[in-house]
């Protein structure tokens, strides 16, 4: 391995001393001025002549623009006519026209050429890409990229993370909940670690965004989401990095790379566009429970199984159909719960945003506020933000770029996830529907005072909603000043500084009036009151030196060497308090003195990432890139022994790619064939993962308190060899577009070699600690990701695109310092197995349900209760697959039931432009991945006081009953509720995950730039044979526990109407 | 036109919509359409269960057994019904009876046999797909509040034991007397309380409240009146009660001959109940709660009854043996009624010792050092049968320090010289017999543990063995 990281050092710095004689050679060539002047091109003696038409009309296009690089141009006539000089037949002409798109014409040796250009939103294959170093058109670059131009006006509900799911193939964006700025997560081709962040790395306009969530939030199964800090209409474009060039990034661009930039101004003239909407936020469908009569019923059933006599169930208060009994009022009500947690909700956003500017310095100020409450009640979202982005000329060769964004969210919100006592959508679900939210008394009469928990030790939903209070108030600050120094013509300096600077402020409480106490170690938790605040600060730093020249017109170089620089610190304090006097009593500092308890945590990091990227194409042809990091961070081990180098005592990163492309349909061979365009492209690369935690490879100490002491105990085993995880990319691809680019298809074949792991490796017992984080493990990634865009009816009035991605992927782990990882997650188990899938669920197989106790005696099964003892299954109990034939059914008969990883996911997009008409849709997909439905475990385990779903109602009551459903039994001694695939369910769905329409008014031009109006509706339909509120949802940011419903706020339905008006 | 151009679209996306199926629906839908009603509407749906279904709604059962708490009905088919008596049909009351004796709170199943209470109060046993003596014919439906079993007969509500005893008192003189043994009694839990007294901090009961007719049979013997368990029972024809009470008047020696008779008719029905249903027929011996053989000849049996909880025998001979009615009576010596007062420092001990002869822990007396002349302690034995006793005594003399133990038993009187004192030997633990002593009369006995001098008393027990 010392040999290989030499040989790359070597090839770094052959690269950089090459890139320096170019340099030198660049200076005798004259001066090419920036010149359009035609003059210029007695420059060349070959002419092309050439005719451009409007692809929709047929029509020739007058004052399109026609050049060769910055040297020639040339203006078509009337007739679409033009006649350019260019260098010779080999090369490529630029074409643009204003409202349509940029194109480039290769002459194929061709002198007379003929094309047509679409409009500006055609998906072609000249699209702009954004890349870490520039900007180019998607055919000259060797990297497998997804570029989503954003038109982000109708659709003011999506944060830059939803926006881009099924837009881009490859990239799988799950949603977390349906509570408004929850967020998402992101698979970029597959998982690529275990432990370590899967999170694709987010730049904003060149700085690093800080994505990452710190330390848990009090509000369980929240997550703030740093990506709704950028409206979606502040962003421009967004760039998906997937292949090898991720590299550029080192050890953070293992996840593949996210490039967001926002909008600037494009001319000097002052714009102002303003954008107000309303909508609704549905409230989900209910899932079908038990309303009271059949509750009730189930009710006996379970009392009796628990051995209660005829009598003694008779003798509960909810029994008694006596209307003159005291309590008979307060059990005789038929309350639909899940109507009491969610309901409809409103949302409304105003949009502003100004640009414009002069010679010397151009502006775009936007400021957003959206007020969106989701469908759980007394929950709402306030959000703010402000971005203002500035470009200035400072001198002839200096320039510069301001960015600064501000933002507020605050937000109102409600525990979710396993929360039994207080979580709202559990208790909407489980609540014994005879009751009633508020007290009533003997005769009926209803208090205005929210009922207590009640006889079954539920709290109430109703209380849970009004009384309990969980808030959210977070901001971001972020600025990046960035300048650029022209050396030369063909040198640049760059520098780029960002600050950005975060707070986030929680509070909550739990009260004591309705709501299930909690015990604690030394108390009984009556009521919860708590605070928290979390500081996040870093510094980005960024200076490169670039290069970009042609040499003879045919040999384009570009090249950048930089160093880039992050510092960045975390703190986290919280306090928790107990048992205020009363319920109206609920800050912190209300807590019983003895119970408060403080806590908190620091981390501070920092990444040193040097970096030399080099592009270099051949006559607009062949394209070759290399790029190479040397990284270094303080959370790595300071003795790295593997693809590392040290400089002093610590150890770098060494991550190269090379990246080809060639493309063919340039070629003098290909000028008669239908081929539009083909380029095939090919990339290696190594990237890593340095999302190991800030502090793994380092011994430190914890507090621990016994017995009322506090001490210090070791937390942590030093281990100096830990290294970033390693992910070695492949990718070979190819773009087409035929049919006169109606159609355009890009095909991608990727491999992802992930190895050096982080793992938890059980440590020995007489450690003292449960694991040791080391590099041990490798995981195998390989898919297949295609899109397809066409152009099926283009004329002037009507225009119809239909555009659609699929992505298949498959992980396998090659590789484990164990047999197997099994990980307990919500009453499941997940497994990491050597030769299957990761995070596999992990449990029995079942065969239906005994129809008689003859037939289970039949079988003879047994299985092992609480108290340890063996019994028999009964008739009306699982039947579950006796694995290893012992007849006991017992953890050895576990295995693989479903994996949470989609085999297929992508999107379908469709925009059809009618005169002044557009209805613009988006459908997404996941297929093949399978479901742990814990919420329906909770709702159906018939071993309680629980409400059941509907669906209960089947369950099994006498010998010869023919069911699937088991019978209700107290307790459920044989655990027929266990881990099973009854609880798994394929979670496959397709959903018309947005579609919008919008109308623009003829508008007289000089009052009105333009007034357009948006109806727009998420969600609206979902096709799936999911039982759960929704099949999308994500509870956790890691691998683990993707595709558990952990009984999540459920994702809504959602309208809009908006109107834009620009002056 | 635009439209007619695409209106294939149009239908396509809309077929798209509605072909769009609730995941949900398939699985609430129940399989078992009877779980989709409850049991009236299953008894209604079935045309050979529309007479009960119409007794049903005649009695009101039919919105109880609609309410959604768990039911099991019996339901008799119409055939089965044919015979039912019209007497029940047209008494609203007897009707409700009938019908509420075929309805049993929560389900029921014939896998596991039981008494069940019925919606009449009454029990009816449910084994083997039997309902009483009703054959199920259709077993185990179950329906979404529960479950019925079709019957091929009824059961109609049955007297208790306890009803029996007091339908047929002028029958059966054992019943006029057992039916008489009432008594009133205070039973707090169901008084009222009016108020706290301040000073003693007891309760002050509401008058007239709390008070409640009790049976000394029922207290003593057997409850007859609960229906949740089972009994037999044996009536004495006339004669056969006079026979044995005749037997038993001379150990009732009272100065009336009422008495008298109530005495030794107590004696004889107390031992005439017994728990749990006997076939007399089948069985030549039983013994009753107090341990005395009931002979049983089953020639004697004049009639049998079926009562709702349990059965009860008419039979004109139960030859019960006078030896056996009688058993020895034991006075535990700790057990004192009153003793000599005493002044000066007396220790009484109330010993747990280990007697190693009847190999039993055992609980004794001993008065020490009491300095008082014939210092006594006194047992009174209540309702003592006139007659001849052995009368034995268990008196352990384990080094009692300094003591001398040397005491006599006075039956009837202090000064009676029944028998005279005596030394108790060190560590002897068996039976003494003391001699024999006849009671003149029914009634409380006296005796007197007497100590000769001032030596120490001791004493584990008194026994009287009857002598006939």
């Amino acid at each position: 391995m010392r040999n290989f990281t030499r040989y790359i050092l070597q090839v770094l710095s052959i690269a950089y001393c090459s890139l320096a004689s170019f340099g030198t050679v660049a200076q005798v060539i004259p001066p090419q001025n920036d010149t359009r002047d035609v003059g210029v091109s007695a420059f060349f003696q070959n002419k092309v002549a050439g005719i451009i038409t409007d692809a929709a009309t047929g029509k020739p296009l007058e004052g399109v623009r026609v050049t060769y690089k910055n040297l020639t141009a040339a203006i078509t006539d009337e007739k679409g006519k033009f006649v350019l000089a260019v260098p010779s037949y080999k090369v490529s002409i630029q074409v643009e026209g204003e409202g349509f798109q940029t194109k480039e014409v290769a002459l194929k040796g061709q002198t007379n050429i003929a094309t047509v250009l679409y409009d500006e939103n055609h998906s072609s294959p000249y699209k702009t890409v954004n890349l870490p170093t520039h900007t180019v058109s998607q055919n000259a670059t060797p990297y497998s990229v997804g570029s989503v131009q954003v038109q982000g006006w109708d659709k003011v509900l999506e944060t830059p993370d939803t926006y881009l799911q099924g837009r881009v193939s490859g990239l799988n964006v799950t949603r977390r909940s349906g509570t408004p700025n929850s967020g998402s997560s992101f698979f970029l081709r597959g998982l690529s670690s275990l432990n370590a962040s899967n999170q694709p790395l987010i730049v904003v306009d060149g700085l690093i965004y800080d994505n990452s969530h710190y330390g848990n939030s009090l509000i369980f199964n929240y997550y703030d989401n740093p990506l709704a800090n950028i409206d979606i209409r502040d962003v421009d474009n967004i760039t998906v990095l997937k292949d090898g060039a991720s590299t550029i990034y080192g050890t953070k661009g293992a996840n593949g790379v996210i490039l967001i930039t926002t909008t600037r101004a494009k001319e000097l003239a002052t714009k102002i566009d303003f954008g107000t909407y309303g909508g609704i936020n549905f409230t989900p469908k209910n899932l079908p429970m038990m309303n009271a009569y059949d509750y009730r019923t189930y009710l006996s059933d379970v009392l009796r199984s628990s051995g209660k006599s005829a009598d003694e169930i008779a003798g509960y208060p909810f029994m008694n159909d006596e209307p003159k009994f005291a309590e008979y009022y307060r059990y005789h009500y038929d309350t639909n719960w899940q109507k009491k947690v969610m309901d409809n909700h409103y949302l409304q956003n105003v949009y502003l945003k100004v640009t414009g500017g002069d010679n010397v310095a151009k502006y775009a100020l936007s400021l957003n506020y959206l007020k969106n409450q989701g469908a759980l009640n007394a929950t709402k979202l306030g959000r703010y933000n402000t971005r203002f982005n500035a470009d200035l000329n400072l001198s002839k060769r200096l320039t510069s770029s301001i960015n600064l964004s501000f933002s507020l969210n605050e937000q109102e919100l409600k525990n979710q996830g396993i929360q039994p006592t207080t979580n709202p959508v559990y208790l909407g679900l489980v609540k014994a529907p005879f009751l009633h939210s508020y007290d009533v008394s003997s005769d009926g009469i209803e208090s205005p005072d929210l009922a207590d928990r009640d006889i079954f030790n539920v709290s109430n939903p109703a209380a849970v909603i009004g009384l309990m209070q969980a808030r959210n108030q977070n901001y971001r600050f972020l600025g990046g000043v960035s300048f650029l120094y022209k050396l030369s013509n063909s040198f640049d300096l760059g520098s780029t500084i960002g600050i950005n600077f975060d707070k986030i402020k929680e509070n909550s409480f739990v009260p004591r009036k309705g709501v299930v106490s909690d015990t604690l170690s030394n108390t009984i938790a009556y009521s919860k009151l708590a605070s928290q605040t979390k500081r996040i600060y870093y510094i980005f730093n960024e200076n490169y030196v670039s290069f970009r020249r042609t040499f003879a017109h045919v040999h384009a170089f570009n090249a950048r060497l930089g160093m880039r620089y992050i510092s960045s610190k975390i703190e986290q304090d919280f306090g928790l308090g107990y048992n205020s006097a009363t319920d109206e009593l609920v800050s912190v500092g209300n807590g019983v003195g003895a119970l408060r308890r403080v806590g908190g945590n620091i981390g501070e990091s920092r990444w040193l990432n040097s970096y030399l990227s080099a592009d270099y194409g051949f006559s607009d042809k062949y394209f070759l890139a290399f790029n190479v990091a040397l990284d270094g961070s303080s959370r790595f081990g300071t003795d790295v022994l593997k693809e590392a180098v040290k400089i002093g005592n610590r150890s770098f990163a060494v991550l190269p790619s090379l990246s080809a492309a060639w493309l063919i349909s340039s070629e003098n061979f290909m000028a008669n064939s239908g081929i539009n365009f083909l380029k095939i492209r090919a990339s290696v690369g190594l990237s890593g993962n340095d999302g190991i935690g800030d502090y793994n490879a380092r011994q430190y100490y914890v507090s621990q308190n016994l017995l009322g002491m506090q001490g210090l105990v070791r937390g942590n085993f030093a281990n100096p060899n830990l290294k970033w995880e390693s992910v070695l990319k492949t990718n070979v691809g190819f773009d087409l577009s035929i049919l006169n680019e109606q159609l355009t298809f890009t095909i991608d074949a990727f491999q992802h070699d992930i190895r050096d792991m982080l793992l938890k490796e059980p440590a020995p017992v007489a450690s003292g600690l449960p694991y040791l984080h080391t590099n041990s493990g490798t995981m195998q990634t390989r898919g297949l990701e295609a899109s397809i865009n066409m152009r099926i009816l283009n004329t002037a009035t009507l225009k119809w695109d239909l555009g659609a991605n699929i992505t298949t992927v498959r992980t396998i782990v090659k590789s484990l310092p164990v047999e197997q990882i099994l990980t307990p997650f919500g009453k499941g188990t997940i497994v990491t197995k050597v030769g299957e899938a990761p995070n596999t669920f992990y449990g029995y197989v079942t065969k239906g349900v005994y129809t008689s106790d003859a037939e289970a005696t039949q079988e003879g099964l047994k299985t092992k209760l609480f108290d340890g003892t063996l019994a028999d299954f009964k008739g009306g109990d699982v039947r579950f697959v006796d694995l290893d034939n012992n007849k006991t059914i017992d953890e050895k008969d576990r295995q693989l039931i479903g994996n949470p990883t989609p085999k297929f996911y992508g999107g379908i997009t469709n925009r059809v432009t009618w005169n002044n008409w557009t209805l613009d849709a988006l459908c997404t997909f996941v297929a093949g991945n399978s479901i742990y439905n814990y919420t329906r475990s909770q709702i159906e385990s018939l071993s309680g006081f629980n409400n059941q779903s509907q669906a209960m109602n089947n369950r099994w009551r006498a010998d010869g009953h023919v069911t699937d459903v088991p019978k209700a039994t107290w307790g459920d001694p044989l655990q027929n509720g266990r881990f099973s695939d009854r609880w798994i369910e394929d979670g496959s769905y397709l959903r018309l995950r947005t579609v919008s329409l919008s109308y623009s008014w003829p508008v007289n031009k000089k009052v009105l730039k333009y007034v357009t109006a948006y109806l727009t509706g998420n969600n609206l339909l979902t096709f799936t044979n999911y039982l759960g509120y929704d099949p999308e949802f994500s509870a956790t940011n890691s691998v683990l526990g993707q595709g558990t419903d952990l009984l999540l706020e459920p994702i809504q339905k959602s309208c809009q109407l908006g109107i834009r008006i620009g002056l | 036109m635009f439209l007619k151009k695409y209106n294939y679209l149009f239908i396509l996306f809309t077929t798209f919509l509605l072909g769009s199926c609730e995941p949900w629906d398939d699985r609430i839908a129940v399989t078992n359409s009877s779980l989709t009603r409850n049991a009236f509407e299953e008894i209604s749906t079935r045309s050979n269960l529309s007479k009960f279904a119409e007794l049903l709604v005649k009695t009101g059962y039919d919105k109880v057994i609609s309410a959604s708490q768990n039911f099991t009905v019996w339901v008799p088919t119409n055939d089965a019904l044919q015979s039912l008596d019209a007497a029940i049909i047209n008494d609203a009351i007897k009707l409700k009876a009938f019908v509420g004796n075929h309805i049993a709170n929560q389900a029921y199943y014939t896998k596991t046999g039981q008494r069940v209470k019925m919606l009449s109060g009454k029990y009816n046993n449910f084994f083997n797909k039997q309902l009483d003596l009703a054959k199920i014919t259709e077993a185990d439906q179950a329906v979404g509040n529960g479950v019925i079993h079709v019957l091929g007969g009824f059961v109609a509500p049955l007297q208790s034991i306890w009803e029996f005893i007091n339908a047929t008192k002028s029958e059966y003189k054992q019943n006029d007397f057992v039916s008489k043994l009432n008594y009133f009694a205070f039973n707090p839990s169901t008084a009222i309380i009016d108020s706290i007294n301040s000073s003693t901090g007891r309760p002050i009961y509401r008058p007239g409240t709390g008070i409640e007719q009790r049976n000394t049979f029922t207290d003593n013997v057997y409850d007859l009146t609960d229906e949740s368990k089972e009994y037999t029972y044996i009536v004495l024809s006339d004669a056969a009660l006079a026979a044995e009470v005749a037997k038993l008047n001379p150990y009732f020696k009272t100065s009336t001959t009422d008495s008298t008779y109530n005495q030794s008719a107590w004696k004889v029905v107390q031992d005439l109940a017994l728990p749990g249903i006997y076939k007399l027929e089948e069985v030549s011996e039983l013994f009753s709660k107090f341990n005395v053989r009931i002979p049983v000849d089953k020639s004697a049996i004049i009639k049998t009854i079926k009562l709702s909880n349990g059965v009860a025998y008419v039979m004109s001979k139960v030859d019960f043996k006078k030896e056996e009615k009688f058993k020895p009576l034991i006075v535990e010596g700790e057990e004192v009624t009153s003793r000599l007062s005493i002044t000066s420092s007396t220790a009484t001990f109330i010993r747990d010792r280990f007697n190693p002869v009847s190999n039993a822990k055992y609980r004794d007396i001993g008065v020490v050092g009491h300095g008082v002349t014939n210092y006594w302690l006194n047992y009174r034995l209540q309702g003592v049968p006139s007659m001849k006793y052995k009368v034995y005594w268990v008196a352990i003399n384990d080094n009692i320090p300094t003591a001398t133990v040397n005491q006599r038993l006075a039956m009837g009187t202090l000064a009676s010289a029944t028998f005279p004192f005596a030394a108790v030997p060190p560590n002897t633990f068996q039976e003494i017999l003391l001699g024999e002593y006849t009671t003149t009369s029914f009634g409380t006995l006296n005796m007197y543990l007497i100590a000769n001098a001032t030596n120490s008393l001791v004493l584990d027990y008194i026994k009287l063995v009857p002598v006939f």
